[in-house]
């Protein structure tokens, strides 16, 4: 890992996100409430400084900076940060910030302890096409919703738990409701159904035009992740999976999602896997 | 003398010197406290006065010099209509700092019969600000009353002891607050018109509920209390399956021997509610609900000892912040009192 002013940036960004973090819970823990705004401002903050820092790198690598596990996991951290700063006003869920921070956290320490994950490339990740680029940007955006779908779920089953145990102490005091988790993660999963879905749809004019370049192991992932959040969303609206089950469901697709960026990202590193082939399929490490 | 003269003091009977009868038999009526306000333009001794009167305390701050006991329970005397002896057995006399001190703790709700209780902030500032229009505040308990309200915000904020409802009502309120955040749009459905179902009903609609639903086998009971929540009526033999259906909370609290509520007929509502979580509250005893209705999916269901052993535990963790509270109390006293000798 080269420390340059863009890897400089995109640490002093996760680093607020750390403070936030900490801020949330230095707040919690000794007075049972946290300023929203002071995390708030924390997070916008830090994603200020990341944005410079991936432009930074995407001058460097001469496109969307997503050529690498390091690149494609500071991405998703930037997508799931973007999503909290307009949902989060909105929905003013107790620890929704607090989480976001928490995930965002935990996402970047994995990021910079593993420097073989930012190892140098060359050319331009996604090759000379920009709708690739925009494809793949799209499908990681997605992934950052579903993150935040992730975290939210994870909320709702934490205050189902207190609910069902009588805890009205502590940590389970400032749980979002039952209800208002469940709408946020409904909105959520919709725009995180719809955004991967514009993304498979640019990345498939593409493929049909290149069916050579397809790598087709990132392609069945892709469409698997995206058959899955879609058949989630179709029996949630249709109200065949709702509540427990469906937070349950959501937080154990967003693993399996996470997970299988890794095989993924293996595909990609093969010396035959070109540039030019990474043209389809999520993400394009 | 002249620090004496200008001397800070707290007189006062509460529910910690004295029984409730004897505390009712001294609360002043409205004239009465005129009488007492009027105090400072007649009497040399007395320079401030304000009085704070509650169901569980009638307290005099002011600042004044001499024999200030003696003085105030005779003139006290006079315009309660009671005797001397009684009173003075049944009062404290504070001053300076441990007169500050109390202030201080009164206003926090430290020294409340509930601790913690925010209602008492209002009362001081009530007191306060009539005492002020009546002329009888000076600077120094001008002082002392600001610095009240801004060490009780540091209180409340710093230390837990605001946090978590100590009554079954309250708690049960919070519940359901957990399930649904905004309770605007939540109905309810209150079976029984009993005192518990009435602190219940009002803890719910404090947090925001709208749509009351009252049912009762005494229909006139039903009608008076959905008149005086501004719910509806419901008769009882009306309370089938799909009125439970339409509804998000239901508060059980009526004498019946047998269970209102199975677990085969709450299974037959949640078919029918399709998504909606229900809220079972069972204020009963003994219990008008099914117990085993808790492990269904999606249904919430809370009985008396629930709520009561939360807000038990409530009240225990709220009497552990006072030592910390009162910590804090004890420097912030010392450090205006010694602003307050100054002015």
């Amino acid at each position: 890992m080269h420390l340059g002013v863009d890897v400089i940036s995109i640490g002093l960004g996760n680093l607020l996100y750390c403070l936030g973090f900490l801020f949330a819970i230095f707040y919690l823990l000794r007075t049972r409430h946290h300023p929203r705004w002071v995390l708030y401002a924390l997070i916008a903050g830090g994603y200020a400084i990341q944005t410079f820092g991936m432009y930074q790198r995407g001058l460097l690598v001469e496109g969307c900076p997503m050529g690498n596990t390091f690149e494609i996991v500071q991405f998703v951290i930037w997508s799931l940060t973007f999503c909290f700063l307009v949902l989060g006003p909105a929905f003013r869920l107790s620890l929704f910030g607090f989480s976001t921070a928490g995930l965002a956290v935990l996402l970047a320490i994995l990021s910079f302890a593993i420097p073989s994950w930012d190892s140098p490339y060359t050319g331009r990740p996604f090759g000379p096409s920009p709708w690739i680029e925009f494809h793949a940007s799209l499908a990681l955006f997605s992934y950052g919703i579903f993150g935040l779908l992730a975290m939210s779920s994870l909320l709702y089953l934490l205050q189902n738990f207190s609910l069902r145990e009588r805890r009205l102490e502590g940590f389970y005091l400032f749980l979002p409701s039952l209800v208002e988790t469940e709408t946020l993660s409904v909105r959520m999963l919709v725009a995180g159904c719809s955004v991967l879905t514009v993304s498979l749809a640019v990345g498939s004019i593409y493929w049909i035009q290149n069916p050579a370049t397809v790598d087709w192991l990132k392609l069945l992932f892709t469409v698997s992740v995206w058959l899955a959040y879609l058949l989630v969303l179709v029996l949630r609206l249709g109200n065949r999976l709702y509540s427990k089950n469906l937070a349950w469901t959501c937080l154990a697709l967003f693993l399996v999602a996470v997970i299988s960026l890794w095989p993924v990202n293996q595909s990609r590193a093969k010396p035959e896997s070109a540039l030019s082939e990474s043209s389809l399929g999520l993400p394009h490490g | 003398m002249d620090n004496q003269a200008q001397a800070l003091f707290c007189w006062g009977v509460s529910h910690h010197t004295a029984p409730l009868d004897f505390r009712e038999s001294i609360a002043p009526t409205p004239p009465q406290l005129e009488q007492i306000y009027a105090l400072p333009h007649h009497c040399d001794w007395l320079h401030e006065l304000t009085v704070l009167s509650t169901c569980n305390r009638l307290e005099v701050y002011g600042t004044g010099y001499g024999e200030i006991e003696k003085s105030l329970t005779v003139e006290l005397c006079k315009i309660l209509q009671t005797d001397v002896d009684p009173l003075r057995e049944k009062s404290a006399l504070k001053f300076g700092k441990e007169a500050l001190s109390h202030l201080f703790a009164v206003t926090a709700g430290l020294d409340s019969q509930i601790v913690g209780e925010v209602e008492i902030t209002g009362q001081v500032k009530q007191a306060f600000l009539q005492a002020g229009k009546l002329g009888t505040v000076g600077r120094k308990l001008n002082q002392a009353f600001q610095r009240s309200f801004q060490t009780t915000i540091w209180i409340l904020s710093h230390t837990r002891i605001g946090i978590g409802q100590i009554s079954v009502a309250t708690v049960a309120g919070d519940f359901v607050r957990k399930i649904y955040g905004n309770l605007g749009k939540s109905t309810v459905l209150v079976i029984g018109a009993g005192d518990i179902a009435e602190k219940t009903m009002a803890a719910l609609r404090s947090r925001g509920v709208r749509n009351l639903i009252l049912s009762n086998r005494t229909f006139a009971n039903a009608r008076a209390l959905a008149e005086a929540n501004q719910g509806i009526v419901a008769p009882f033999d009306s309370l089938n399956c799909h009125l439970i259906t339409q509804v998000d909370i239901v508060v059980c609290s009526t004498s019946s021997r047998a269970f209102i509520f199975d677990q085969s007929q709450i299974q037959q509502i949640m078919k029918r509610r399709t998504i909606r979580p229900l809220c079972l509250i069972d204020l009963a005893l003994p219990r008008n609900i099914d117990p085993t209705i808790a492990i269904l999916p999606n249904v919430f269901l809370y009985n008396l000892d629930d709520l009561a052993k939360i807000a038990q535990s409530n009240l225990e963790a709220r009497k552990s912040e006072v030592v910390k509270g009162m910590d804090f109390i004890d420097k912030k006293s010392l450090q205006v009192m010694q602003n307050i000798n100054r002015t």
